[in-house]
């Protein structure tokens, strides 16, 4: 009912990871909270009570790996829609002398749980977000320096925002704040649903190759027949099913309001020729963010810590 | 132990009258006399009436010189009513109380310390 | 190869394997590109070309390769072919369309190769691009039928879980929880919640979400305008597509849709009854699950979601049932245990104590009880927080007014029940609770309360009847056992000591009296009539005042038994009590006595150890089956003999042999020989019975004449002297000593024996002091030792003054101190003595 399943980017931290039921099979199940009924014997006496739910640790949930200089203060790397924590691979080596370095996989891409993902909690990036202050909470980074590619830029804003104290600074690497221009305002996010529309067909469309590779993952996972030859794409794995979600959740939200809520320092690195993210959108982030720092970058492309990592590592390095 | 089956208390005029009646010993002087100094410390004049005790050794002895001295100290007066014979009279006479201490009437008693 | 001249022919043909690589590049049966690592075209083959109508030179240098794609695939491109291709250095079989200059959209199936220079850096990509029109089209048709048939086999797979789930869910609040799992992986719901109605409140109740965060909680009448409450009274599925639907027919729904961001919701009523008649279903509740974005439901979905209703409403009607089923066990099995807790007390207090004890927190998480008895009635409560005390004022005013249960209702500010206690019409008081909500407005609920008030109440009201009942008796038999027992007559001196029983037992019918028939002539009994409570008390009474009536100089106890036999014939009640009887001539110390069904009375005389009194035994009073001629008995007693009367509870005990209970009491009573008399029934009857016992007990102990000797020995304790003093006032009293002998005897014995407490014993709480009495016709002689170690006693004041006592009241003080103890001899003239002129 919709009635009572409110705004899940404000849910409450407390709504951890269920235990219930957890090997019946159907992910799903993990969404329940259970409405306890008191006094079960014979006069159950009824209160609304949602029941704490065990939490799960982050490192499996989130396939954290830490390296790098134990005893440096931390940076904390979340990769884009559409890939994982590989994706920075050319540009933690320059850190690992300086610095703790933090990488994982957000629910449902490359080595996370897949069962961790829930509708109700990854339905909002704050629910991402949340995800993210459970690894900063559950290994008590403080004065974390937080690199966020695209849509975990945004990501890394909304953790800021709601405990700043834990972060010293937020690299936004091709930050949006939103995909889909606005008419009512003339704002230019560079897409229009349509093509949002597009890319998720473009998903559907690669969907039997990515099955292939990704024969557990779909829920109930019938014995299914391969289909083709086997792909070679083996990095940046993702739940078809999660990867449109996450593609939905990625491009149709609408972060503007956020921006000048972040109290902590920022840099914004932006691409020539992003068509993710345009300059425009660069510059609107940097224009409605306190405290940040605009670096346009030579490289080309929405992943510069890909095609150009040195300049996207010295660029972080003179911001710090 | 409470004290209040060897002693009771009431007013005549000014002064506080303390009832004493049955044995008074070693056993339960000490009860007895906190009871009454509670209740004279501040008291103008004491009487105490000890025609209805039966028994009074050394410790019932030793409780009221205490409290003689007390009020004598105070510059308050005080007398003991004992009856012409019986076991108070007897022991207080044995430990040589003043006689000026001493009475046998305690109206008369009351009329001196009120007067 | 021919020999022949003709023309070679060979020459013309260019053999299709010898192709020149040239145009084998441009006229491929796939698209060649080369670009830069940012994407720019630096060559491309005819073949792409021509698919897609561009001319050379728009490319090269011009565009870069995801230009060429829809926008869709642009994003695609950036976010997972290139961010692939960068750290695999290739990709394979990556489905993209590529858009030509006529806007037409060409499937394709690209893989690249990325090629590095020496120093690592990328240099080019190479892109090979596969036409993949016919493919696609079969691909697309084989994944809609995979999604198709992955989907119904999902939704089949949930629902055999589901309903599996549901077989073994025993409970409502089980069925509800594995009913609002189903929506997510059956459907890809976002979220579902669970409505139950609650016929009995004729409200739906929310009970389970899977998305709780915020939200309206609040029970709903089942008449309420909001959607949920409409689609339970119209007993079919409801699917509101879009926001605009919802607008349409339920405001309330497309208020909170677009409050939570829901696009799609479905309200499926979970029914029980035929399913294909419409009419005759019954609704149990409702599922309702939304969907974050517009969703349309096939028709084999809508298929899966009715059948998953009836599943649901039928294991929601089953659960129901056994519900209530082991819900009325429940209640039955409270109320029986209930009042076999209550019956286990006897008294009111402990009975009402028990009642709310039981009913919190079982039942209610605050219970009170308050019963209109004595001035200031009893009010027992249990569990917390207690309610608004004005409130439940009037509430219990109304209950007592009106003699009926006020119930808690919703939203009354209370949330208590009061129930009258009533017993015979009269209210006893009121018994308030406070349940858990939804068990308020239940009829079985409101009538298990009732119930539970009716037994309550007639428990109390017994226990109030026992209270009273046994309040007058206990009045009754301490009016009757404090009479005057004669207490002066230095000839002899009676000690007696009456224990009620330990437990909560009614009081008993034991008795003692002593009394003087003549001047001279003492009469003692101790009797025990059958039975407990008020009219044994009364009986007693009857009893001792007849042998009181009967007794007389000339009759004797044979006689008396006699005449208490006869007493029978018109006091039933009296028939069968037991009682020894005596009879002691205070001149000639002779004892008669006469035994009817009691037990032996136990003498110790100054010499010898005690001894059971065996002779004179005739059946009980009034018995028809004993021997009841009655005989007596007499012997001389010697002075200072002490006889001992006693009822059974001193000497029968659980687990004790009736015999071994005789052969304790006679060592017992030989050992306190020589203790004080006062207080010695008290001592015998802690050791023998102690505190916990479970029976009435009655002692009369007689010391007859006045021995020759007084010879006690008391522990080293000042409570001891009184009781010293008390045996000692009545010896010297005996002795015919006078009054002012006699206080100065005790004052000084008094004093010795404070000395050897206090000095002697300092340290030694476990001392004993002997005291020695002796008397000629002219001198007293008091001897007190002890064991002790004398500490201090010279410079001690107090002390001193008691010496001084001493020396004053006695004619002549000897010490005689030495490693063993300290041993005080004082002498004082009988009559006019020169110690002290009192």
């Amino acid at each position: 009912m919709p009635d009572n399943e409110g705004d899940v980017r404000n849910a409450p931290e407390s709504y951890g990871y269920p235990d219930l039921a957890s090997n019946r099979g159907h992910p799903g199940v993990r969404n329940i909270i259970r409405v306890q009924w008191e006094g079960r014997g014979a006069f159950p006496g009824r209160r609304v009570r949602a029941v704490r739910r065990n939490r799960m640790s982050t490192t499996v949930r989130n396939a954290v790996t830490i390296t790098g200089n134990e005893s440096g203060p931390p940076m904390l790397f979340a990769h884009g829609y559409g890939c994982d924590q590989n994706m920075w691979r050319f540009v933690t080596p320059a850190f690992e002398e300086t610095h703790r370095i933090v990488l994982f996989d957000h629910v449902g891409n490359g080595r996370s749980d897949l069962s961790a993902y829930r509708d109700s909690r990854h339905g909002s990036l704050g629910g991402y977000a949340e995800d993210i202050l459970d690894i900063v909470r559950e290994h008590d980074l403080r004065e974390v320096v937080f690199v966020g590619h695209s849509v975990s830029a945004m990501i890394g804003v909304l953790a800021a925002i709601r405990e700043p104290e834990r972060f010293a600074g937020i690299v936004m690497i091709g930050p949006s704040p939103r995909y889909i221009n606005d008419e009512t305002d003339g704002y230019v996010g560079g897409f229009t649903r349509a093509d949002i529309d597009g890319l998720l067909e473009s998903l559907d469309s690669n969907y039997l190759g990515w099955s292939a590779t990704m024969a557990p993952v779909i829920m109930g996972n019938p014995e299914r027949p391969e289909l083709g030859t086997e792909l070679t794409n083996s990095f940046c794995a993702t739940d078809p099913e999660i990867a449109r979600k996450f593609a939905r959740v990625t491009f149709l939200s609408d972060n503007r309001a956020d921006l000048p809520n972040l109290r902590v320092p920022s840099l914004i690195l932006q691409c020539s020729d992003d068509v993710i993210a345009p300059e425009v959108v660069g510059e609107y982030v940097h224009k409605n963010t306190q405290d940040s720092t605009f670096v346009a970058l030579n490289a080309t492309g929405h992943c510069p810590n890909l095609s150009a990592p040195e300049e996207t590592v010295d660029a972080i390095k003179s911001w710090l | 132990m409470t004290a209040d089956q060897w002693v009771s208390f009431s007013r005549r005029g000014t002064a506080e009258l303390v009832h004493l009646k049955g044995e008074i010993d070693l056993a339960n002087a000490n009860d007895i006399g906190r009871a009454i100094v509670a209740r004279t410390t501040a008291a103008e004049a004491v009487l105490i009436d000890l025609t209805a005790v039966s028994f009074l050794d050394s410790a019932g002895v030793r409780l009221l010189d205490f409290i003689v001295g007390d009020l004598d100290d105070r510059g308050k007066p005080i007398r003991l009513v004992v009856g012409e014979r019986g076991a108070a009279r007897m022991t207080l006479q044995l430990c040589a109380f003043r006689a000026d201490l001493l009475a046998t009437d305690l109206d008369r008693a009351a009329t001196e310390l009120g007067g | 190869m021919s020999e022949s001249g003709g023309p070679d022919v060979t020459q013309e043909l260019r053999l299709p394997w010898d192709d020149d690589p040239e145009d084998l590049y441009e006229h491929a049966p796939c698209g060649y590109l080369t670009t830069l690592p940012d994407g720019t075209v630096v060559r491309v083959n005819e073949t792409f070309l021509t698919w897609t109508g561009y001319s050379r030179a728009d490319l090269i240098g011009h565009k870069r390769f995801r230009d060429l794609l829809t926008p869709g695939d642009q994003i695609y491109h950036e976010t997972h072919y290139a961010p692939l291709l960068a750290m695999q250095g290739e990709v394979h079989e990556i489905a993209l369309e590529v858009v030509g200059t006529d806007g037409r959209r060409l499937p394709t199936l690209v893989n690249s190769v990325l090629e590095r220079g020496t120093t690592g850096a990328p240099r080019i990509i190479r892109t090979m691009v596969f036409n993949a029109t016919e493919r696609r089209s079969y691909e697309r048709e084989l994944l809609g039928a995979r999604r198709a048939a992955e989907s119904s086999e999902q939704r089949v797979q949930v629902l055999q879980q589901i309903v599996a789930d549901l077989a073994a869910a025993p409970t409502e609040a089980e069925v509800a929880e594995a009913v609002v799992r189903a929506p997510e992986p059956a459907f890809q719901a976002t979220s579902s919640s669970i409505y139950l109605v609650d016929a009995e409140r004729d409200q739906l109740v929310a009970v389970a979400s899977t998305d709780p965060t915020t939200g309206n909680w609040d029970d709903m009448p089942r008449s309420s305008t909001r959607a949920v409450a409409e689609v339970a009274r119209r007993g079919d599925l409801h699917v509101i597509g879009t926001v605009a639907d919802a607008e349409e027919h339920f405001p309330d729904l497309a208020e909170s849709m677009r409050r939570s961001e829901r696009r799609s919701v479905v309200l499926l009523p979970l029914t029980t009854g035929p399913s294909d008649e419409h009419a005759g279903v019954t609704v149990l509740g409702v599922l309702a699950f939304s969907f974050r974005d517009e969703r349309t439901l096939t028709d084999g979905e809508l298929r899966v979601i009715r059948l998953l209703g009836q599943q649901a409403g039928q294991a929601l009607d089953r659960a129901r049932l056994y519900d209530d089923a082991r819900r009325r066990e429940e209640r039955s099995s409270f109320l029986a245990r209930a009042t076999r807790a209550l019956d286990e007390e006897h008294r009111l207090l402990q009975r009402a104590r028990r009642l709310v004890e039981r009913a919190v927190p079982e039942i209610a998480d605050w219970a009170l009880v308050r019963l209109q008895v004595g001035p200031a009635g009893l009010v027992e409560h249990h569990g917390g927080p207690a309610p608004d005390p004005a409130r439940l004022e009037a509430r219990t005013a109304e209950a007592i007014e009106t003699s009926a249960p006020v119930f808690a209702v919703d939203a009354d500010g209370l949330g208590c029940t009061v129930l009258p206690l009533t017993v015979r019409g009269r209210v006893l008081g009121t018994f308030a609770v406070r349940m858990a909500p939804d068990r308020r407005g239940a009829e079985a609920e409101r009538q298990f309360l009732i119930d539970l008030a009716d037994r309550a109440a007639l428990a109390l009201e017994n226990a109030r009847l026992y209270e009273q009942e046994r309040a007058i008796a206990r009045t009754l038999q301490r009016s009757l056992l404090a009479a005057d027992v004669p207490g002066t007559d230095p000839r002899f001196a009676v000690e007696t000591h009456y224990q009620a029983a330990a437990q909560d037992m009614e009081v008993g019918g034991d008795w003692y009296d002593a009394f003087l028939i003549t001047a001279n002539k003492l009469a003692v009994v101790v009797g025990d009539v059958v039975g407990r409570g008020i009219e044994a008390a009364t009986t007693m009474g009857q009893l001792r005042s007849a042998i009181r009536a009967l007794a007389s100089a000339e009759a004797g106890p044979a006689r008396l038994l006699e005449g208490l036999d006869r007493f029978c014939d018109r006091v039933d009640s009296a028939r069968m009590a037991t009682l020894v009887y005596a009879e002691i001539d205070l001149f000639s110390s002779e004892m008669a006595y006469a035994c009817a069904g009691h037990l032996p009375p136990l003498l110790h005389e100054p010499a010898g150890p005690p001894q059971y009194l065996l002779q004179a035994r005739s059946a009980p009073l009034g018995s028809r089956a004993g021997d009841v001629r009655r005989v007596e008995h007499r012997q001389r007693l010697a002075a200072g003999s002490r006889l001992l009367l006693y009822t059974d509870g001193l000497i029968e005990r659980r687990g004790r042999g009736i015999d071994r209970g005789f052969e304790i009491l006679a060592r017992e009573y030989a050992r306190l020989r020589d203790a004080p008399l006062k207080g010695l029934t008290a001592g015998l009857a802690e050791i023998l019975v102690g505190r916990d016992h479970g029976d009435d007990v009655c002692l009369l102990c007689l010391t007859l004449g006045t021995e020759e000797r007084l010879e006690r020995s008391i522990g080293a304790d000042p409570l001891q002297i009184a009781l010293l003093r008390a045996d000692m006032r009545g010896w010297l009293a005996g002795h015919g000593v006078d009054t002012d002998c006699l206080n100065a005897v005790l004052l000084a014995c008094s004093e010795a024996v404070a000395n050897s407490i206090e000095h002697g014993y300092s340290d030694d709480p476990f001392g004993v002091v002997d005291v020695t009495a002796t008397i000629s016709p002219d001198t007293v002689e008091i001897r007190v030792s002890d064991h002790g170690r004398w500490r201090g006693a010279r410079d001690d004041e107090a002390r001193g003054r008691g010496l001084q006592l001493i020396y004053e009241s006695m004619d002549d003080v000897s010490f005689d101190r030495d490693t063993e103890g300290t041993t005080v001899v004082m002498r004082r003239h009988r009559g006019q003595s020169s110690a002290g002129d009192l």
